[in-house]
This record gives structure tokens, sequence and C-alpha cells, in this order.
């Protein structure tokens, strides 16, 4: 999900990105730029413990704070069936003590200090991330190295936040139409793989999840050898070098056997699609306009063609002149209120998706023929010189609104090493959407609409109840 | 654990310096329009905000104006259709968005520092020149209408949007600044047009730029084309009577079918006369109340109880009015466990029976986080621009990390003994029918239709 805008972020720091520093750092400002950022290039320092901990520094002198990002390289896709959800229901638990820092004091030291802390779970990675005065340094090595190692998974907090994972569930699943169709629609086209589970959990498996099946998960998968450390702002690389492999040198790596598990699991055989044809799933849901996802079988993060259909997306349904968008919500006789693609790659697998909502008074069965026959045809009429470069124009600018924190270099840097074991994999990318042509997006555009291969979703009150 | 927390307190207190990024801030006149430049050269980019001093409160008879007026902007002029307008735009990369609340209103212009130029010179054609074709006004409100009518999915929203009017009746900002559906009959092009001219010729404008050097050359645009100059100096103010308090909350449900979780809202309106300029207080209040997992709701509600996935709430001001707020949502059977949580954390704080190290990690907190407002350009111009529009100055900015320390826990108890008084206060719960029976445990309860407030 993250590589479209990761992917052309980079492109945009090539293209021309500094990040300055000002006079209020604890640097010459001057100085700290020349030595961290030039004119094509983020000036990275990275270091490979003898763990296998990887850690990537960027200095930036800017303002007396800094961004600390720890990639772990789990999700939902190493879940079995029964523990559903069990990867980021840990990722709450990281945050309710270790040995060394107990409870509360992981948010008292950040949140007391005026930083800020959250995480985020996805079926190919857990990330956990602190924004903090760049005092704090040795402090956020400190607490991460803690819970690395010495998670201590409570029972009274076990218990307690089985509730609140339970609660987050209703808010963006349970009572949301647009959650309702994205779970249902990622199960449908990843069914039979790893990728066809649930990251917030099936209802029945938090309610079984106990603490011995996480802390076998916490075990296998919490390791330094399956983690990428990204630290960004107004620090010195050589001393975050230093603290890290001071707090985290030690810690041991996983086990042989755990890298054999992991690649059984990882085998790319696991991750074939296990359906063929066109496909429908209506689903009953409170939403008085009905609302639908169209997806196809699309390509794994890094393939070529996944770079081609990013740009396809672009041109179809990036803002309102868009093809799909003039077609079906600005024309004379609009029939949906909105209308968006989207090119969703995850290591193994991808799916290419167009979503909406209807107007009321419109027929579901006539707009899935109408976007059929329009997808179809947007092949000849959308693939222009003035779209490709109305797409590069619109990612490019996009990109550099997202590289104005910390928080986003470091973000950008660790996805690329997270998914391709080298933060500078953007230059590859960046070779890859400059050498996208015509022709290679229509025919993308081509293979995708002409696909046999297709599932519609759909949420509506008037869908059946079964 | 307490030495961990106390040395690095220290030591990002000493560390915080006072006015980043000032230097960089540059005070312009365009034709006499006021002009707030950042200077920020990290990216071949721009941000301009456009502030009106007039927003919603300017409407009229016809409720909804002044927000279609800018948010249909890009509907069509004279020259060119919606089509040939958004393609420009996109092709520009340029984002024009729209923000108006009841005392102002803001146009949000964003994009590469390369098409600027072409980028203006369309702004300012569609604010001279826009028509708002029958055909687009048509289809936008159709579209407008369908998504209010399936708002019953979105608690959340209906729940913001049902208590800001109820928890607001009375004064003049409770009316949505959108207007209600029956409203939009009376939306048309020569109403929209009379409005946008308005904008355009009467109302004060004060223009906020972030990007580098090169952005300045539309100065003569903005004159030129946008005809924007310093004859316009309309600005609004509003006069109304002070709300009284209450003896005991007021309690309402707003009923909804297949909710299984109840969403609760808590607040009141804040009078101007309540209201000091610059008090940081109010910041202060909220990041106590809820900011983040040390805050006192969400230890109590989230960590200790596993009641709720999350809490917000603030207390804040605008110029004329303010309102203090606490957002929460909790399983059904919960509701009133979790309510008598909030009013029993309030009533500590009135007292001052809370932790003063929990009031001291407050303070450190809000104040730690002082370098962050700094770290976007457009954020921190934003600042400035509710400063302008509070008529403060911005050393309320540079300064208010100082103030923020200097406060004592007597500072914070009295205020949210004013601002959350218990029986001042309007509880709304959104949730099930079945809900009404549990909530009368708390007192009277009254049932709203939600779609009244459509």
């Amino acid at each position: 999900m993250t590589l479209k805008w990761t992917s052309l972020s980079v492109l945009a720091l090539l293209l021309s990105t500094t990040i300055n520093s000002c006079s209020h750092s604890k640097k010459n400002s001057t100085d700290s730029m020349a030595s961290s950022i030039d004119e094509k290039e983020i000036n990275v320092e990275k270091k490979i413990l003898s763990n296998g901990l990887k850690v990537l520094v960027v200095e930036n002198h800017r303002l007396p704070i800094m961004s600390y990002y720890t990639f772990y390289n789990v999700g939902g896709r190493y879940e079995e069936s029964g523990t559903t959800g069990a990867t980021h229901f840990l990722e709450h638990l990281m945050f309710k003590g270790a040995k060394k820092f107990g409870p509360g004091d992981f948010e008292r030291l950040i949140e007391s200090n005026g930083g800020s802390s959250n995480a985020y779970t996805t079926f190919d990675s857990t990330v956990y991330y602190e924004s903090v005065p760049s005092t704090l340094l040795e402090t956020v090595v400190d607490l991460e190295s803690d819970r690395m190692e010495n998670l201590l998974l409570e029972e009274e907090s076990f218990e307690k936040e089985r509730q609140v994972v339970k609660e987050e569930r209703k808010m963006r699943y349970e009572n949301n139409p647009g959650g309702q169709i994205y779970l249902a629609t990622n199960q449908a086209v990843y069914q039979g793989n790893p990728y066809g589970g649930s990251v917030i959990g099936d209802l029945k498996d938090l309610d079984s999840l106990n603490r011995d099946q996480v802390r076998d998960f916490f075990k296998k998968f919490y390791t330094p050898d399956n983690a990428i450390i990204v630290v960004v702002g107004d620090v010195d690389a050589a001393e975050v070098f230093s603290k890290v492999e001071e707090k985290m040198g030690n810690l041991k790596p996983s086990s042989q056997e755990i890298r054999d598990y992991k690649a059984k699991k990882d085998h790319i055989d696991n991750y074939k699609f296990h359906w063929n044809g066109h496909k429908e799933i209506a689903l009953h849901g409170q939403s008085s306009n009905p609302l639908f996802i169209l997806a196809f079988k699309a390509a794994a993060l890094g393939e070529d063609i996944a770079y081609v259909q990013d740009i396809l997306s672009t041109m179809l349904s990036s803002g309102d002149s868009s093809y799909l968008v003039q077609q079906f919500v600005k024309s004379k006789r609009p029939s949906m209120i909105s209308i968006s693609s989207g090119n969703s790659n995850m290591r193994y697998s991808g799916m290419f998706t167009i979503g909406g909502e209807l107007l009321p008074k419109r027929s579901l069965a006539k707009a899935k023929s109408e976007l059929m026959s329009a997808l179809k045809k947007s092949c000849d009429s959308v693939v222009t010189e003035r779209n490709l470069q109305k797409s590069r124009n619109m990612l490019l600018s996009g990109f550099y609104s997202g590289l104005q924190s910390n928080a986003g270099v470091a973000h950008l840097l660790g996805t690329q090493e997270n998914f391709f074991g080298d933060y500078r994999y953007y230059k590859t990318e960046l070779n890859k959407y400059l050498s996208i042509n015509l022709a290679q997006v229509k025919s993308a555009c081509q293979d995708l609409f002409n696909s046999p291969d297709s599932f519609f979703v759909s949420v509506w009150d008037k869908n059946s109840k079964k | 654990m307490l030495k961990y927390f106390f040395m690095a307190f220290i030591i990002s207190s000493t560390a915080i310096a006072k006015d980043y990024g000032r230097d960089q801030l540059q005070n312009l006149s365009w034709g006499g329009v006021d002009v707030l430049w950042l200077k920020d050269d990290r990216f071949p980019t721009y941000s301009i905000s456009v502030y009106f001093a007039d927003g919603a409160l300017g409407d009229g008879k016809v409720k909804g104006s002044t927000s279609a007026a800018l948010g249909l902007i890009k509907s069509g002029t004279r020259r060119y259709g919606q089509k040939e307008i958004s393609d420009t735009l996109d092709f520009f990369a340029a984002n024009l968005d729209t923000s108006v609340n009841h005392e102002y209103s803001r146009l949000e212009i964003s994009g590469l520092v390369k098409d600027i130029v072409p980028t203006m010179k369309k702004v300012c054609h569609l604010m001279q020149d826009s028509v708002y074709p029958k055909s687009e006004l048509k289809k936008e409100l159709d579209s407008l209408h369908a998504s209010l009518a399936n708002v019953e999915t979105d608690h959340r929203s209906l729940a913001d949007l049902v208590f800001r009017e109820v928890s607001l009746k009375g004064v003049p900002f409770s009316y949505p600044v959108t207007g209600r559906m029956k409203d939009h009959k009376f939306l048309n092009s020569n109403v929209l047009k009379k409005r946008l001219e308005q904008l355009n010729s009467e109302v004060k404008k004060r223009i906020y730029i972030t990007g580098p050097s090169e952005i300045l050359n539309i100065d003569k645009i903005i004159n030129e084309e946008c005809g924007w100059s310093s004859k316009a100096t309309f600005v609004r103010n509003v006069d109304y009577k002070s709300q009284k308090t209450t003896k005991g909350p007021s309690i309402f449900l707003v009923p909804v079918k297949k909710a299984n979780q109840a969403q609760v809202r808590i607040g009141r309106f804040l009078n101007k006369d309540e209201l000091i300029p610059g008090d940081e207080r109010h910041a202060l209040l909220g990041e106590f109340l809820a900011g983040g997992f040390t805050s006192i709701l969400m230890d109590e509600l989230r960590t200790k109880r596993g009641l709720v996935y999350g809490v917000g709430a603030f207390s804040a001001a605008q110029r004329d009015y303010g309102r203090a707020v606490i957002t929460t949502a909790t399983r059904a059977e919960k509701v009133v466990e979790l309510i008598n949580v909030v009013k029993d954390s309030l009533q500590k704080l009135s007292l001052k029976e809370v932790d003063q190290q929990r009031f001291e990690l407050a303070k450190s907190g809000l104040a730690g986080s002082y370098p962050f407002r700094f770290e976007q350009s457009e954020h921190y111009l934003f600042q400035l621009l509710f400063l302008d529009h509070l008529g403060l100055s911005y050393d309320e900015l540079y300064k208010s990390a100082d103030k923020i320390r200097g406060y004592k826990l007597d500072d914070l108890s009295q205020l949210a003994n004013q601002v959350f008084e218990w029986d001042n206060l309007t509880i709304l719960v959104l949730g099930e029918a079945s809900l009404k029976k549990e909530l009368e445990k708390l007192g009277k309860v009254t049932i709203l239709n939600y779609k009244d407030y459509l």
C-alpha cells in the first residue's frame, strides 16, 4: 500500500530536494547541511551490527528534534488460522511495559518531554515511531532496546488491551461500511494465501488469543536481525551508532529454525491467487448508498509492471479532471458521489482496485457494467502524453509535502530498506518511473482490464443479509 | 524511574529556543494587501493561504452561501467549464482548497514553484469570473445531499454535527457553515456571484505565503488579476448575548440503528467574556485531559478500564467565542460508567485532587512539543494567521512554552472548574434508542432526531 507513495516520494527527492538547517541547530548549519544532504541525494549513514540489526541515520539540524522509526519485518502474513490479529494485538502490548521500563514508563518518558509515539501494523510490517526532542536519543534507544528484549506481557494489561482492540475493530470495520468493504475485498482477493487473513483479527480469534500465543509471536519475530532502525533529525550519526551498539549490540538474533520458518512461510508459491474468473460478493451493510470495489489481480512490490500500474492509477482517478471522475462523478448525468482507484502492492502480491459510492436510486448492476466498459475504453482515451506529464507533476507535488518532516524522511528510507534491502533503491525506482512510456501504460491498461479475473464487492443496506 | 523522567525533562527544557524561523519571516505589501512570507527553500514547492476577514456569519439570508461561493469556485466561469478548470489545475499539480468557519474564510493554494504563475492566474480568474453554472450547482448539491442522507453510517461525524449545534444553541455560531439541506434551494448563481464579489472587493484580506524567493513574483497577479487591494476593509464583528449557566447537565440521546458503540460528546459553549486573549491554559487543559497516553482520561478510560480506543479533549477560543469538548466512544453497555468516570476526573481536577507529578508531566509535555510547531512551514504559518485573526502579537507563539511552564495547578483547576463545570455541560450520546433508560440514571434525557440537523 505504501510503495506507490514511497517510490514517488523518493523520485521527488532526487529531482531537487534539499533539507536545510537553520540557525537554531546545535551544530553549524552550513556544515551540517553539507554533510547530510546534497542536491540529488539524501545523505544516509548506514551500519549493520553483528547481530543483524540495521541502523540508518540522516542528520538534519534544522530544529532540535528527531524521529526514530523501528521497522519489524513481521505482519499479518505470519498469522495462522485461529491467531488472526496477533501481530496487531502485540503492537498494542509493546506499549504496556518491559523489564527496565515498566507499564506507563514508555509514554511518560516520551510525552513528558513533548514527544509523541505510535505504531501501525500491516500484513507485511509492524512499525513503531517516536518524534521527540533530540536530547532524548539515549532514552529512546534504551526504551526500544528494553521492549525488543524484555516485553512483560502482564495479564492485567493483556486483558484490558484486548477490550481496546475490540473497540478499535468496531470503530474501523464493524461500524464503518468503508472498513467493512475493504476487509471483505482483501479476504476475497487473497483467499487461501497469507494475505487473506485480517490484520485487526477475527472477533473469535481476538477473544481466544492468549498470552502464550502472543509471547511466542514476540519471541519469533522481535529480534535485531528482523528490525531496521531509522533516525532522522538533530543527531550525530556516530553517536547514534554508538548508543544503539551499546544497548542493542548484545541482543540475540533469531535462530536458524525461525529463519527457516520465515523462508518457508514467505515462499512465493504460498502467495498465488486461488481464484479465476469474475466473482461477486454482495454484503449487507448500513450504507443506504451502494459502495463497491472492483478488484483485479496485480503485481507485488518492485515488479516493473507495478510502477506502470501506479501511473495508470493516477491517470485514471487523481484529480477532478481525471477520466473516472469525469465519467462517473462530474458528467452531465452522474451516477456516483465519488470514485477512486488504487494500486496496492504488497511484498509478495498486489491488487488494483477501483472503488466508489453510488448516488441514491442508481443500479449497482448498471454501474458495474458501465464501469467495466469505461475501463476498457480508457486504455485509448486516458493514456496520453499530457496525462503522463500530469501524473508526474501530481505525484511529485504530493511527495514534496510528505518530506517536510523528519518522520516523513525516516518512513521513506525505512520502507525502502525494509522492502528492498537497500534504502538507496529509490534510485532504481526513479529510473523505472522516468522510463515509463505511453505504450507501456497502454499495454498494462489493456492487460488489466481485459483480464477475465476480477472481484466485484458491494456493501448496501438493500443487499441480502445472508 | 523518576530519575529518568526528570533528567530528560530538564535537558529538553533548557534546550528549547524561543523563535525558530522568525528570522525567515518577512512582511510585504502587495498593492496595500498585507503579505507575510515565510522563506523556505527546502523544496521547489509553495503554499499560499489567503485570509478573508469574514466567514459564514456574513451569509445573510442565504445560509451556506459563503461556503458554497468559495467551495464551488471550480465549477465554471464565463470562459471555462468545470473540466477545463480542473484539467489546468491538475496539470500544474496545484491543490486549491477552501475553508470557511463562522468568523473567517481561507483560500488555500499549493503546488510546484515552476507553475505558480499560471496557477495563480487561473485562481484569480476563478475568483473574478466564476458564474456557478446551474447544471454544475445541481450536481454538487445532489451529491452533497446524497452524502448527508447516508450520514447515519458515520456515527462519529454525525455525533459531532449534532453536538455542535445543540451545545451552541442560542448563539450565532451554532448554525452549520454549510447551511442545512433546506437552505440549499436558495443557493443559485446570482447569490453565489454576489457573495464572491463581496469577498473580492469588500472583505479585508491578508496573504500568508511560504516557499523560495521565486514565488514572490506573483505580486502583480494578485493586484491586477485578482484585483485585491487595500480598498477592501470589511472585518466581520459580532455581538451576542452571553449564555447563562444551567442547573444540571443537559443530556441528549440521538438514536441510530445498529450501533454497537455509543458515541459520547461532553462540553459547552464558552462566552467571549470568559476568554482571556493568549490564555495558554486552554491548551494545557486539553493536554492534561486527553493529550496522549499519560493524560488523565486516556489513563482512566483506556489504560485502567479498557473502555475506549481513544479519547479527545480540547478547550479553545476563536476570536469571539470558544468551545470546550470531550469526545469518545465506548460499547453501549458501558456508556454510563464512562460518563461517570469523566465526571469524576473533571471534579478531581477542579478540586485539585490530582497528582502534582501528572500536572507537571502535562506541562512539560506541552512546553516540550514547542519545536514541533515549526517543523512544517504550512503549519507554522497557519499559527501566525490565527494570531492575526485573534488580534494578538506573534510573541504569543514564541512565548507560549515559557507561559505554559509558569502555570500552577491552581491555574488549571480554576479553568477546569470554569469551562467543565458539570452542571453547565451538554452531554450527547449517539447510539441505540434502548440507551435512554440507562442514561436516565444520570438525569432527564431529551431525544433528538438527527435528521433535524442535516
